[in-house]
């Protein structure tokens, strides 16, 4: 078992829990997808799995066990070397990742010898290695560019290319197509889902498209107001859903050819 | 019902529209290349297209936001892109719109009134003293609580946000309103219920939709007439409920691109 949560609850100030009695467990290579409006709490597990809720959040009940190691009471420096190694995370918008007045390259570059011996030569080979590996054409001139200067699509090939660059064990990835358009859109799930399956990387991934989620995943969870409605293999639960919340969430996807409004 | 016909009576009518920009390094870019399109009365149509396409570009050529290069948009009979600053107020009274990111949209600091009537205000329709009443009559017709009307924006959910930006496009009784990408950023459950309060206001007051997305699943829905442009030009014209039999290559290639859940 790569990762193993049990009866999680997670509690910002003092108010009551915001997620609660959240149990998942994921194997190598196993593709997780969390769906759920906004406000149900799915982006405040992966983020606590990353140690990363925002302000006083914390967790006030229950375990996550990375590898059979707990991750709660890690300090700052066994954090450090987990994140970005052993577990790493894909954002929404990777623009907002980026320092924007650094280019992409010193960036990348830092990166990977942050968390390696490479030189600075070895590690410019290796992002442009990872670039290239995400389909970008001319890696040398993205590694020259800031930010602002690429697509959407393009910051978001560049934020999986840093993400998956040490081969973590656990991905995380909270919207990653949301902002793109259609076919940007669908080029990136492709991509994302050859590197991790390659790679035999486990993924935990936040999204409210259940297209996507049902291209890609596994396992699915569906929440709502920081409960977990259901939990299961994901084609069981998109065939034949059990709670009234996940039949009307899959009733309000559009479909070519359904019903018409009008 | 649903077929774009002749019989269809012509609103507006967006005649040959070219707009180009000078670009810093002194290339030009054209965004929108020789578009024509006919807008039918109480009917929605739709602009799809990727990121880039000149669907922005050409939305607000229609709201006067910029002077078009060449071309025209005939509206009751005059050019609305000639029109002097005081015809242009007038002019703009008829046609609202509805933005993206309901977030965004308000002045945080007023409360959901003021904003709902901030239109008739300005036109001085209505006093001071009238805005309450107004304000909950409009908020009435989005189906949202009376008591909403001395709420800030902040304290709403993203549909209830959205509710309100339509209930301000509502105020000034407009014949056309302008959706852009009004849904991409809401659930899919919220982005259903706001469609159909969007089909009923369509259906009790005529209103004509011109409604610009990339959900290509969403706009085969609901849509009587969709507009498929790529790289400033118009692809193809075809009646909503037609749009998944489309022998045209690139309206092919963005409907291969959407996930399904089936």
């Amino acid at each position: 078992m790569l990762l193993e949560i049990k009866d999680l609850d997670i509690t910002y100030g003092e108010e009551a829990p915001t997620v609660e009695k959240v149990q998942l467990s994921l194997n190598e290579g196993e593709i997780l997808t969390i769906v759920g409006e906004s406000g149900s709490g799915k982006t405040t597990v992966i983020r606590a799995v990353l140690g990363l809720l925002s302000g006083d959040g914390h967790v006030s009940n229950g375990s996550i066990m990375f590898k059979g190691k707990d991750l709660n009471g890690l300090s700052h420096a066994q954090w450090r070397e987990l994140r970005g190694k052993d577990i790493s995370m894909i954002f929404q918008d990777s623009g907002n990742m980026l320092n924007p007045v650094q280019t992409i390259g010193h960036q990348f570059i830092e990166y990977i010898q942050l968390h390696s011996h490479m030189s600075a030569d070895e590690a410019e080979a290796k992002a442009v290695e990872m670039l290239t590996r995400m389909h970008l054409p001319n890696p040398e001139n993205i590694l020259s560019s800031y930010a602002f200067e690429l697509s959407g699509g393009m910051r978001q090939r560049v934020g999986i290319a840093m993400a998956i660059t040490f081969h973590p064990q656990l991905l995380l990835a909270d919207e990653p197509t949301s902002a793109l358009d259609v076919t940007t859109q669908a080029q990136i799930v492709k991509e994302l889902m050859q590197v991790v399956r390659e790679a035999g990387t486990a993924m935990i991934m936040v999204t409210h498209n259940l297209g996507v989620a049902s291209y890609m995943s596994d396992k699915l969870m569906v929440m709502a107001g920081g409960r977990v409605l259901e939990y299961g293999k994901a084609q069981d639960i998109l065939t034949n859903p059990q709670s009234n919340y996940t039949k009307e969430l899959l009733a309000a996807v559009p479909e070519i050819g359904g019903k018409r409004y009008v | 019902m649903s077929e774009v016909n002749t019989a269809d009576e012509c609103l507006m009518s967006i005649e040959h529209i070219t707009k180009e920009f000078t670009l810093s390094d002194g290339n030009v870019l054209r965004a929108c290349n020789d578009i024509s399109i006919e807008i039918p009365r109480g009917k929605t149509t739709a602009i799809v297209g990727e990121s880039g396409c000149g669907k922005s570009t050409l939305v607000k050529t229609i709201m006067g936001i910029h002077e078009p290069t060449s071309g025209r948009v005939m509206f009751h009979g005059q050019d609305i892109t000639k029109l002097s600053d005081k015809e242009k107020r007038q002019n703009y009274r008829h046609i609202q719109m509805v933005f993206q990111d309901p977030a965004t949209a308000f002045n945080p600091k007023m409360k959901v009134k003021d904003i709902i009537c901030e239109p008739l205000r300005s036109f001085g329709i209505i006093s001071k003293g009238e805005v309450e009443q107004r304000a909950k009559e409009l908020l009435r017709q989005v189906d949202l609580p009376q008591d909403f009307a001395n709420r800030y924006p902040h304290s709403m959910s993203g549909g209830q946000r959205q509710r309100v930006g339509i209930a301000r496009a509502l105020a000034l009784e407009p014949e056309v309103i302008v959706c852009d990408e009004a849904t991409s950023a809401l659930d899919v459950s919220v982005q259903d219920s706001i469609i159909k309060l969007l089909v009923k206001l369509q259906q009790e007051k005529g209103i004509t939709y011109i409604f610009i997305c990339h959900d290509l699943a969403l706009v085969s829905l609901f849509s009587h007439k969709v507009v498929v442009m790529q790289k400033g030009r118009v692809m193809e014209q075809l009646p909503g409920d037609k749009l998944a039999d489309s022998k045209h290559p690139y309206t092919k290639e963005l409907l291969g691109a959407v996930f399904t859940v089936h």
